[in-house]
């Protein structure tokens, strides 16, 4: 049963246009990031001020996920409210009328699908990154197997945001509201407090468990430990990545639980 | 058919906030037949069939298929198909690949999609988004949707709606097929007309309870015709009618109730009464019908 589901999801993807046009976004948000950190590199020799950003390999690299984590989280709360807003999980149910399978079929299908969208960042990232740091006399780090550990921490956080997207999107119902919230929240509210934060020795504590800055420390280098959160040491990657799978269990719960079990009419 | 399935409720109830939508309903349908399940708009049929196919979870009360709830059966899709909501498609999928979806979770061979396509008469719009089809077309994708698992049991939520009359005849014609074959077929609707000529059985409820279960042929002898007369010389007409029948007066005639049209035609004819209109007011069933839906059901 969970095969057929897992396949059955999986066609769901694939006869849409989503997947391919969040996957377009990813590639050329990655590409946008790491190519503005590249051109800063470029210019540091000759802007003194720039050289107050310490930009090297592993921010560019870095810069994948704290740019593109919100595409796997909008991939997975699409392919749940989809469900809702068209009205398919009523010939989802009478296929699959065991729901607790629809929904765990859908965890792997965007897991899956994130570790795509990490590939695709990763080659925007490395592609454009890479040439214009060694451009302008950094180190490309590509050699480093701290590196490629670095990029394996990427793909793994990417893939989480899928599984959280689900949760979100089963749990929410409605579609705009979920990616209201998904876009609100991880460019806005976040970003925000996390600005805050870094002025307020106890407000940063508690920071450091948001899930934008859990998805920074885990990946242990972004554009926001660059522009250095003064005071903040952010979690250990694996309380970071703990903190993470926490948070996955804990939305995945209450959107499968609740919204996922009621009335389809 | 290998097997014969009823379907079964046994005093369902189901409550939606302060509304009672079903109400400790009890029926059963029985292969070989098409069982029309009517009753007027908000009666509770949708609920109902949700609750059958395990949907809506019902407050009390028990819906089996073939003696087992929906939600316990292995593989239902190969038993029970059904068409509930002819909007329950993503518009951007083609006809084709919104049934890919469906033989996949169900563990159908693919092969079946060109099948029921060709059986619904969609083979040629099976690559259009079905954003594109018209209500009809999403009808029939719907009740290929259904037909994929070849299944003994076909519960169809106002199939007829949005079809054109050559779909109509269609819809009916196969459905009594599929009946001759020994499947169980439960159609609902609001209109008895639309449904008359096709089903066998007839289940009724208003507000959520059941009002008739029986036979189409019992429900229409338990009432007479009404008959529509006219003539040029009306007080002549009324004046033999008032002899031997009550009439109510019209505007452009009378109506007589519990009556056959060729006695008034004989009784115009001893008169020497030139007739202008003499036909059937309403059908019996129709009338019979209007009466089950028309009382205050629940209360």
């Amino acid at each position: 049963m969970f095969a057929a589901s897992f396949k059955s999801e999986t066609r769901k993807i694939f006869t849409l246009k989503t997947w391919w046009i969040l996957g377009l976004v990813m590639f050329l948000l990655t590409a946008l990031s790491a190519g503005t950190y590249g051109l800063l590199a470029m210019l540091s020799d000759q802007i003194p001020e720039l050289a107050m950003i310490p930009i090297d390999a592993l921010t560019i690299y870095g810069s994948i996920t704290s740019a593109g984590y919100v595409i796997p989280l909008l991939s997975g709360a699409l392919a749940t409210t989809n469900e809702y807003r068209h009205r398919t999980l009523t010939p989802t149910f009478l296929a699959t009328p065991k729901r607790g399978i629809v929904f765990s079929a859908k965890l792997p299908t965007q897991l899956l699908l994130g570790i795509f969208y990490g590939l695709l960042g990763l080659a925007a990232a490395v592609g454009l990154g890479a040439p214009l740091l060694l451009a302008a006399g950094y180190e490309t780090a590509l050699s480093d197997p701290s590196t490629w550990w670095l990029f394996l921490r990427i793909i793994a956080v990417l893939a989480i945001w899928g599984a959280i997207g689900v949760g979100l999107g089963a749990l929410v119902k409605n579609q705009t509201v979920a990616i209201v919230i998904a876009l609100v929240f991880t460019q806005f509210v976040e970003p925000i407090i996390r600005t805050i934060g870094a002025a307020f020795e106890w407000v940063s504590e508690a920071v450091k468990y948001l899930p934008g800055a859990a998805t920074d420390a885990f990946v242990g280098a972004s554009a926001y430990s660059a522009l250095g959160e003064v005071g903040s040491t952010g979690l250990e990657w694996w309380i970071a990545g703990l903190v993470l799978l926490a948070y996955t269990v804990l939305v995945c719960a209450l959107g499968s639980q609740i919204s996922w079990k009621k009335d389809v009419s | 058919m290998s097997k014969e399935v009823t379907l079964e409720l046994q005093g369902v109830s189901k409550k939606f906030e302060s509304t009672l939508a079903v109400n400790d309903l009890s029926f059963s349908v029985h292969p070989g037949k098409i069982t029309g399940f009517l009753g007027p708009n908000g009666a509770g049929k949708t609920t109902t069939l949700r609750i059958l196919l395990g949907l809506v979870s019902q407050d009390s009360g028990r819906a089996l298929v073939n003696g087992q709830s929906y939600r316990e059966l292995e593989n239902p899709a190969n038993l029970v198909g059904a068409s509930l909501d002819s909007n329950s498609f993503h518009p951007a999928r083609t006809g084709k690949d919104t049934l890919m979806v469906q033989t996949s979770a169900a563990g159908i061979p693919d092969a079946r999609i060109a099948e029921v396509l060709n059986i619904v008469g969609l083979t040629e719009a099976a690559n259009k988004k079905v954003g594109e089809y018209s209500l009809g077309m999403r009808q029939r994708l719907g009740l290929a949707s259904a037909m994929l698992g070849d299944p003994q049991v076909l519960v169809l939520d106002e199939p007829i709606n949005g079809l054109d009359p050559q779909g109509i005849t269609w819809v009916r014609e196969y459905l009594k097929h599929l009946a001759s074959e020994g499947r169980t077929i439960l159609v609902s609707s609001h209109v008895l007309s639309e449904v008359e000529q096709t089903v066998d059985s007839l289940v009724v409820i208003n507000r959520g309870k059941l009002v008739y279960e029986g036979t189409v042929k019992n429900l229409r002898s338990q009432t007479k015709t009404s008959v529509f007369v006219s003539a040029t010389e009306s007080a002549k007409l009324e004046a033999a009618l008032s002899a031997s029948h009550k009439f109510i007066k019209r505007e452009d005639g009378v109506v007589i109730e519990d009556v056959e049209p060729q006695e008034i035609g004989e009784l115009a004819l001893k008169n020497g009464i030139a007739l202008t209109q003499l036909r059937t007011e309403s059908t019996g069933l129709e009338k019979a019908f209007l009466e089950l839906i028309s009382n205050g059901g629940a209360e």
